[in-house]
């Protein structure tokens, strides 16, 4: 069955329809979320509350406007950026360099090499880090990413370049 | 570093991170549980607030008539209503926040 099919069905109450939906995109949820979060339980977390969220406002999604998976995208970064604000400022510093150092815990323990644009990465603001993702990785253009996020374009742009500025500035020095 | 470059290795590191910490996806019953699991505590939720809408209901529309009738005093006689009705919505939205 295709996507639009399986959506019609999800929004008319077959809970099948609206169960593989989830399934088949959840690989590309984790990853996103893991991506931006760079925290493997957290990502889990979120992808969870992604789900619940995405069906209790099923009834306003509409396949003419965006994809199912860019509305997946948007409902999670949501509840990302909102986890984020509940955490006081000195936590959030303090979660980044955790979760840097789990990830480089989980390289070293599978013999797996490590990227030190993760380290870069890693030492950016969240509210820096999504948009950067969002545009250099996923493709989205910068309009797009201010109505998914629900910030004006403005402030994505100046997010966006201050963040890749301050990245190419710590792969120099390394 | 050329944007280009960022570009490369920001997909590079990206790509890595998949593969450090890639896990399969659970099987269908989970998605299915969660979904069933959902949907009926919408229901719940659904439920609780249509009784709490039909109890409040018949209070305002009597406090209503009861003000268009016989003035502003009549508003004194359904005051302890009000408030019964207020401390009920408060006492079932708490509940709410604990069981959501």
């Amino acid at each position: 069955m295709d996507e639009m099919t399986l959506i019609a069905l999800a929004k008319q109450g077959n809970t099948e329809a609206l169960s593989e939906l989830f399934r088949s995109h959840y690989a590309m949820l984790r990853s996103y979320l893991i991506k931006i979060t760079l925290k493997p339980d957290l990502a889990e977390d979120l992808a969870q509350d992604t789900m619940i969220r995405a069906m209790q406002k099923l009834h306003l999604y509409e396949p003419r406007r965006s994809r199912w998976s860019t509305w997946l995208i948007t409902i999670a970064s949501r509840l990302y950026l909102d986890h984020l604000r509940k955490l006081r400022r000195d936590r959030r510093l303090l979660d980044g360099e955790q979760s840097i150092r789990q990830l480089r815990w989980m390289a070293q323990s599978s013999n797996e090499e490590w990227h030190e644009l993760l380290d870069a990465l890693g030492e950016l603001n969240p509210e820096i880090r999504v948009p950067i993702i969002m545009k250099h990785y996923y493709g989205f253009s910068q309009e797009e990413i201010a109505t998914m996020l629900d910030v004006p374009v403005g402030t994505i742009k100046s997010r966006i370049h201050n963040g890749i500025d301050r990245i190419r500035k710590e792969m120099d020095k390394r | 570093m050329n944007q280009h470059e960022i570009d490369e290795r920001l997909k590079e590191a990206m790509d890595r991170l998949d593969h450090l910490t890639h896990r399969d996806t659970p099987p269908a019953e989970w998605f299915a549980s969660l979904v069933a699991e959902q949907q009926a505590r919408q229901k719940r939720a659904f439920r609780r607030d249509l009784l709490l809408f039909l109890a409040i209901a018949p209070f305002a529309v009597l406090l209503t008539m009861g003000t268009l009738a016989y003035g502003i005093g009549a508003t004194l006689i359904f005051q302890p209503f009000v408030l019964g009705i207020l401390s009920l919505t408060v006492v079932l939205r708490k509940r709410k926040k604990v069981d959501g």
